[in-house]
């Protein structure tokens, strides 16, 4: 299971991803990683079952408030990465167009990662 | 439909090669994407798969068209018209007459290969072996198309995969890299979890991609020399 330092050093890599300005493929496949991730340990945060693709994100209910802030922005950013890529093909252009919400809400789900360090949520969290 | 935008079918249902777990994929080019029950009606009824839209403007399918993309020859290959507006066919066929070459693939090999490297770092901090290997089977497929391209043998359906391996002396890794691009129709929501999936499984596919991409990257100096 993904610690609170492995999902701030996956995000930190897609953000590095992003600064290269012809990496939409590894990008996407990089923030698709985070979101998985970083919902896995909301999840883990809340007591319940994580998704095992990031496409299963949508499924997982949190009443646990910080879990459920942060699957809510996960679902957010997966709805974005939609939107931004095609089926067809990653396009470079659209993800340099789009990068500035995508990163915006990162640096949120950041801070609200931070947050599980100081709610713990009965006894599962490992940081 | 505006008077800007062109539809096309492509895929396995353009290709005459649907099955249960295709999906039916559609290209929109436009000023504005249209909204799916548009595009449905355009649809024969008999298609029963999931619809994936891939919209693009006039000015990006410029661009594309200007490196040589290869879906847009995948698109100049195989696309069959689901309608049109004024004068989005002659535009169309126009970018399309003059496509290039592809440009970019070593960019391509370059960007696979890290995607492959970032697998290695899922599985280390303990992420599901299922999603890992629907990420290789994502490279795998998208490294066939790029393999059978460059050897002069475009494919672009599911049978990229074992006709990229027998063209690169790969035979023996088909059902690895089929299974791994199945674990990736299951991420897509196209079909059931095809099977248990070890970290052992994914770390002997992570070996099998990276040869895979080692011959192709011989074949694209090759092809440059």
């Amino acid at each position: 299971m993904p610690t609170l330092h492995d999902c701030l050093g996956l995000i930190a890599s897609t953000k590095v991803a992003a600064r290269d300005t012809e990496s939409a493929y590894v990008l996407r496949s990089r923030l698709k990683r985070s979101l998985l991730a970083v919902s896995q340990l909301a999840a883990e945060h809340a007591g319940i079952s994580g998704p095992l693709m990031p496409e299963d994100i949508e499924k997982i209910r949190s009443t646990e408030p910080t879990s459920a802030k942060i699957l809510e922005i996960c679902l957010s950013l997966l709805g974005k990465t939609r939107s931004l890529c095609q089926p067809s093909e990653a396009l470079d252009a659209r993800w340099q167009s789009g990068w500035e919400t995508v990163r915006s809400d990162l640096t949120v789900l950041e801070h609200e990662l931070r947050l599980i360090v100081t709610t713990p949520h009965e006894d599962v969290v490992q940081v | 439909m505006t008077k800007d935008s062109i539809i096309l079918l492509y895929g396995s249902y353009a290709r005459g090669d649907a099955d249960s777990v295709s999906d039916i994929d559609v290209l929109v080019v436009s000023s504005i994407k249209p909204q799916d029950d548009e595009i449905s009606k355009l649809l024969p009824t008999s298609y029963k798969g999931i619809l994936h839209t891939s919209h693009y403007t006039w000015k990006e399918f410029s661009v594309m068209s200007s490196y040589g993309s290869l879906f847009l020859h995948h698109i100049a290959a195989e696309a069959k018209i689901l309608g049109f507006g004024g004068d989005a066919l002659n535009h169309l066929n126009h970018l399309l007459s003059e496509l290039p070459s592809y440009q970019l693939a070593k960019r391509d090999l370059s960007s696979f290969r890290i995607t492959v490297n970032d697998v290695t770092i899922g599985l280390e901090i303990g992420l599901p072996p299922c999603f890992e290997l629907a990420v290789l089977g994502g490279v795998a497929r998208h490294a066939s198309v790029l393999g059978c391209y460059i050897m002069g043998k475009p494919t672009y359906g599911r049978k990229s995969i074992s006709q990229a391996a027998e063209l690169f002396q790969m035979s023996a890794a088909i059902k690895d890299l089929e299974l791994a691009h199945k674990f990736r129709l299951y991420e897509e929501g196209q079909c059931e979890i095809p099977s248990e999936v070890s970290l052992t499984d994914v770390t002997r596919t992570v070996q099998i991609v990276s040869t895979f991409l080692d011959r192709i990257e011989e074949a694209i100096y090759a092809d440059a020399a």
